[in-house]
This record gives C-alpha cells, sequence and structure tokens, in this order.
C-alpha cells in the first residue's frame, strides 16, 4: 500500500494504526487513501468497516488536532450528509505539545477519537469516536428541564451519542411512558375523566397496560376543560400516543451500513421530537405535581 | 533543452491518469508544508496549471506533484494541467532540476542523489565529463551548490542514509544536518591536503566528530571551520607539529571539542596575524591624512594607541 499525501516521517504511524486497530477493533482490511463519499472533499489516510458497520476512518497526524482547518470541515461535512463513520486522530508519541490539551479538547467536542500509536500495535485511547452520524444534535437547553429531569435527559443523550442511539432514544421513551401514565392515573383518579366529576373505571390497567391502549383511554376520556392545565391539549396528547409505536421497534440492529445510516438519520430525528415532547409534557402537566 | 512550454496544451486531467515523475529528484514532502498548500488549495482552487507529459493513456508529472497529491487528498476529481511534448531522459532530469530548484530551497541531499545522473548523460552527450560551469548552466544550480552537492554525493552509503532518516523527520526534530556534512567534510579535505599522516580512516573521524556533535561536544557546525585552521597552521607560523598532536586528539573518542583544539593550538598565531593585518591597515590609512583632518578624539584615541603600545614594547625589553 503507497501512501500520496502522507509523508514519509509519519507513515510508519500509519502502519502502527493499522496494527492497533486490527488488534483492538478487529479490523481487517484498510483502504489507503480513498474516498469515503464522492462528495466529501477530504480522503482520509485510512479507512475500515467496523463490526458495527460504522465506517472506521482514521487520520493520521503530527498531534491531537491538524493546524489546518481540514478536519473541521470534513466532520462537518460528515455530519450534514449523517454518514455514519467514526474518525480518529492517530499521532506519534511525541515528548510535548504545548497546545496538546487544546487539541485534544477540539476533537473532543467534534465526536472525534484520539490515539497515541506506537510499534507493536501498542497504543493510548485518549478517548472514543462517536458515530458522526449520531453527533450534531440540536444543542440541549438544561433550563428547558426541571432539575430532576436534566441529569436523565443528559445521560439519554450521552448514550444516544456514544453509539446506541436505540438506547438513548427509549430512556427518553421511559420518561414520557411513565409521566403519561401517571397523568392518566391522576386524572383518572380525580374523577377528571367524567363530566359529573364520578371515578371511572378504565378499560386497561393504566400502570400494567399498553402504553398505546392507556393513550386511547386519556385522549377518549380526559376533560382538558377541568383538569387546570392550560398548555395540555388533544394535539400534545396525540404527539404522544403517535410515538407508541416506535417504542418497540427502535431496537433492531441494522444489518448494513445503509441500513445503519437509515436508522441513525431517523433515530437522531425521533431522539429530538421525544426530547421536545417530553419538555413540553412536563411543562404542561406541571400543575398537577405528578 | 527542447521543449516548448508556449505550445503546451491546457486541459482538465483526471487525477487517476496522472503519475509522478521517477525522475523527480523530490524525495522529501513535509506534511507541515503539504498540509499549508492544502488549505489554500481547499479555499482558493489551484490557480496554477501543473505540467505533465503524455505517456500512453497516462500522463506523467513535470511540474506539481504537491499540487496533485493536495487535489488527491481533497478528493478532487481533475486538475488543471498543461500538456507537453515527452522530453528526452536528460531533458526530462534537467527540467525538474531548473523547474525547482529554482523555485524554493530543496535539500541538498536530494539534489545530489540525481546529480550523478545527470552526469552520466551529460556525458553520453558531450562525450566527456562535464565542468562544474556547465553543470550549473544546465541545471540552473549555482556553482556553490554544485560543490556543496558533490560533498554529499561523495559521502559513504550509510552517512547518506543516515542524513535521508533524518532529513525524513520534521525539522524541529532534526539532529545532523546537511550543512553539517558539508562543514565537516570541507574541513577533513583541507585536512588531508594540509597535513596528509593525521586522518589514517576517514570514516573513523567522520563518526567521532558526528558522536561528538550528537553529544554538543562540538555544539555549533561552524567550529568545522576551525579545523581547517588548526591544518593550516604553517601558514600563521605556529607550531605544526603541536597543531598535528591536537588534530589527533581531537579525532578521537573523548570530550575534547574543536573550540578547545583551536585554543590549544593555532588560537594565539591567528589573533596575531589578525592584529598585525589590523595595524597594518590602520597605518595605511594613517599615511593617507593630515593633521588638520584629524578631530580632537581621533587624536585622543591616538594618544591613547601610542601609550598602550609602548607599555608593550617597554614590557618586551
Amino acid at each position: 500500500m503507497s501512501y500520496n499525501f502522507l509523508s514519509a516521517s509519519l507513515q510508519p504511524t500509519a502502519e502502527h494504526a493499522k496494527k492497533f486497530f486490527r488488534t483492538k477493533f478487529g479490523v481487517s482490511t484498510f483502504r489507503v487513501e480513498e474516498q469515503i463519499s464522492p462528495d466529501i472533499a477530504y480522503v482520509p489516510t485510512l479507512s475500515a468497516f467496523g463490526k458495527d458497520h460504522y465506517l472506521i476512518c482514521i487520520e493520521v497526524s503530527e498531534s491531537a488536532w491538524p493546524e489546518n482547518n481540514q478536519l473541521d470541515s470534513f466532520v462537518l461535512d460528515c455530519k450534514n450528509r449523517g454518514l455514519p463513520i467514526k474518525l480518529y486522530v492517530a499521532m506519534p508519541k511525541i515528548p510535548s505539545d504545548s497546545n496538546f490539551k487544546s487539541k485534544l479538547q477540539r476533537a473532543k467536542s467534534n465526536g472525534v477519537g484520539v490515539i497515541e500509536v506506537e510499534a507493536g500495535g501498542k497504543g493510548h485511547i485518549f478517548h472514543e469516536a462517536l458515530p458522526l452520524s449520531l453527533t450534531g444534535l440540536r444543542p440541549l437547553t438544561p433550563t428547558d428541564f426541571p432539575p430532576k429531569y436534566r441529569a436523565t435527559v443528559r445521560q439519554a443523550e450521552q448514550t444516544f451519542c456514544d453509539g446506541t442511539p436505540h438506547k438513548g432514544c427509549g430512556c427518553i421513551y421511559d420518561e414520557i411512558e411513565n409521566l403519561s401514565r401517571k397523568l392518566a392515573k391522576k386524572t383518572c383518579a380525580n374523577g377528571l375523566w367524567t363530566k359529573s366529576g364520578a371515578t371511572k373505571v378504565p378499560s386497561v390497567n393504566l400502570e400494567t397496560g399498553p402504553w398505546a391502549r392507556v393513550m386511547e383511554e386519556l385522549i377518549d376520556n380526559l376533560d382538558l376543560r377541568r383538569c387546570g392545565c392550560p398548555k395540555l391539549d388533544l394535539p400534545l396528547l396525540h404527539r404522544i400516543a403517535g410515538i407508541t409505536p416506535h417504542r418497540n421497534d427502535s431496537g433492531h440492529k441494522p444489518k448494513n451500513q445503509s441500513q445503519l445510516k437509515k436508522r441513525d438519520q431517523e433515530l437522531r430525528t425521533r431522539f429530538e421530537s421525544a426530547r421536545d415532547l417530553l419538555r413540553d409534557l412536563v411543562d404542561a402537566t406541571k400543575p398537577l405535581r405528578l | 533543452m527542447t521543449i516548448d512550454a508556449e505550445n503546451s496544451e491546457l486541459f482538465q486531467i483526471p487525477l487517476d491518469r496522472i503519475h509522478r515523475n521517477p525522475d523527480n529528484p523530490r524525495i522529501f514532502f513535509r506534511q507541515k508544508e503539504l498540509e499549508e498548500l492544502l488549505e489554500s488549495i481547499r479555499e482558493y482552487g489551484v490557480q496554477v496549471p501543473i505540467s505533465v507529459y503524455r505517456e500512453g493513456s497516462r500522463f506523467v508529472l513535470i511540474d506539481g506533484e504537491r499540487r496533485w497529491k493536495c487535489c488527491l487528498k481533497l478528493n478532487k476529481k481533475t486538475i488543471p494541467a498543461l500538456v507537453q511534448e515527452k522530453p528526452s531522459p536528460l531533458t526530462n532530469l534537467l527540467l525538474m532540476f531548473n523547474i525547482h530548484a529554482l523555485r524554493e530551497q530543496w535539500d541538498y541531499l536530494t539534489i545530489a542523489l540525481r546529480l550523478p545522473r545527470v552526469i552520466k548523460l551529460l556525458v553520453h552527450e558531450l562525450g566527456r565529463d562535464p565542468n562544474e560551469r556547465e553543470l550549473s548552466n544546465k541545471t540552473g544550480l549555482s556553482r556553490g551548490a554544485i560543490r556543496r552537492c558533490k560533498l554529499l554525493m561523495d559521502l559513504p552509503s550509510q552517512y547518506q542514509q543516515e542524513l535521508l532518516r533524518e532529513l525524513n523527520k520534521p525539522k524541529s526534530e532534526q539532529k545532523i544536518s546537511e550543512d553539517l556534512f558539508i562543514e565537516m567534510e570541507r574541513s577533513l579535505k583541507t585536512v588531508e591536503r594540509a597535513m596528509p599522516k593525521v586522518i589514517e580512516n576517514k570514516d573513523v573521524v567522520r563518526r567521532v566528530l558526528i558522536d561528538k556533535y550528537k553529544k554538543d561536544t562540538i555544539n555549533n557546525i561552524v567550529d568545522f571551520r576551525k579545523i581547517a585552521k588548526i591544518a593550516r597552521a604553517e601558514k600563521v607560523a605556529a607550531d605544526k607539529a603541536k597543531a598535528r598532536q591536537t588534530l589527533k586528539k581531537l579525532f578521537q573518542s573523548n570530550s575534547y571539542s574543536i573550540v578547545q583544539a583551536y585554543e590549544d593550538s593555532v588560537s594565539l598565531a591567528y589573533s596575531e596575524r589578525d592584529l598585525l593585518s589590523r595595524i597594518k591597515a590602520l597605518l595605511d590609512l594613517l599615511a593617507k591624512l593630515d593633521v588638520e583632518d584629524l578631530e580632537d578624539d581621533v587624536k585622543r584615541a591616538l594618544r591613547s594607541l601610542i601609550k598602550r603600545a609602548s607599555e608593550l614594547l617597554r614590557a618586551e625589553e
């Protein structure tokens, strides 16, 4: 394999990186300086498919983040196109770099992994790469949520970006489900499901029954005018009912890269809209002190 | 050279049909420089077309290897190129020198490694060895640069390889340099000429001096010029036997530095020669002056000079 762009001084580092990825990630076939997509204006030093169908791209550099802006625009292009790529910067073991910490931070904030490699396939991972198709979520404004939800939402986002997007979505769905069941139980118990104020026996167990059925009951019976929550309306309840079918299909493993790309794109949209829905539901049900 | 650049045609050529020129003496492409060019091309595109010649269905680079590399990295599909006639082997090589060596600072070793082939092809063309001026005219290199390259060309292969490995590193990490070898070789040649039997095994001497440089016993490559001065002790009427002994000591594995060797042998003699030439120059200047020309401060300085000179002469008596 020959390198066109990589200077001779960094070629041993590229070879060490290959060995490291073979040992650590079980990657076998590397492409050298080949395009990853015709419309991406950058060619990483090495690329290979991982076992999870993500394309592992490795940029060999003298430092944790190259001086020029190439990687920034490469990362942005991948994010914009939702490409399922994990990008690593592989660098040689160097004595000192005064800007190392800031470069490392820059890589981390872009979701790019940084590895220091040595001969014999040895190496040190400063931090792991995140799938670029999953990073770049609309930023979370922590104050949109009451304190008791903030840690959960942040954790869900972390889980999503770490490469298990269905679990990240699942965390948010869990919160929405819990809250909507509590809403159903409290409003039913308070007689808000009948015009007379009498308690109605629901046709489904509100705690353990299917979530979709609980939402149907809630939509059919809840007297929105009397429940004292001006922001709680039918469109909001329908939005919740609308996500219940996704509750169970988010965990299916993609079988190839195009399925992975499609799944990541869908899950990114689902995650953002579920997060918005949780925010709106929490806000709308505040008067009920659930 | 027979290439007619004015009659070349401009095309957009697919990058994958372009191949590097095997005769390009340039073998070091430093990452930092490539990345700077990459950034410029990303921002502004390729502003100056590369030059190629056609060879069957492919194109061979004459000029623009770095631009071509950057375009590959930027995943561009084509590059603007001037397509020229296929040159003869000698013209091809000379084009490389004339295009590149004149435009930017090349590593001398890369030129030195290609120079024997240029000389061989010129011998074939001229029917005799080219002289320094002819080489300079043909390659576009200065005669000084050719002399430097020849010093590197004549280095044993092990040192050329050592230097190649060093030149592969980023500039900031390079310890030994071409200049080190050029200065060392020049001084050792002078020693061989002026004191033929001092160096018994030149390779051993080279290794000792390089090790001393790596250990900072020698901490400035310009110090090597002092070795030549020690070898020329006779010219400044210094003790030649002592100078010979000093050089022998210097060329052994120890912590004896060039500066120390110079101080121990010929430093005083060179200082005296320097003083003498300054006195002569001053006397020549004074001979041209009239007393009316002298300012008061000059007169004061001259009186101080006479006083100090008298003291020195009296002390000697």
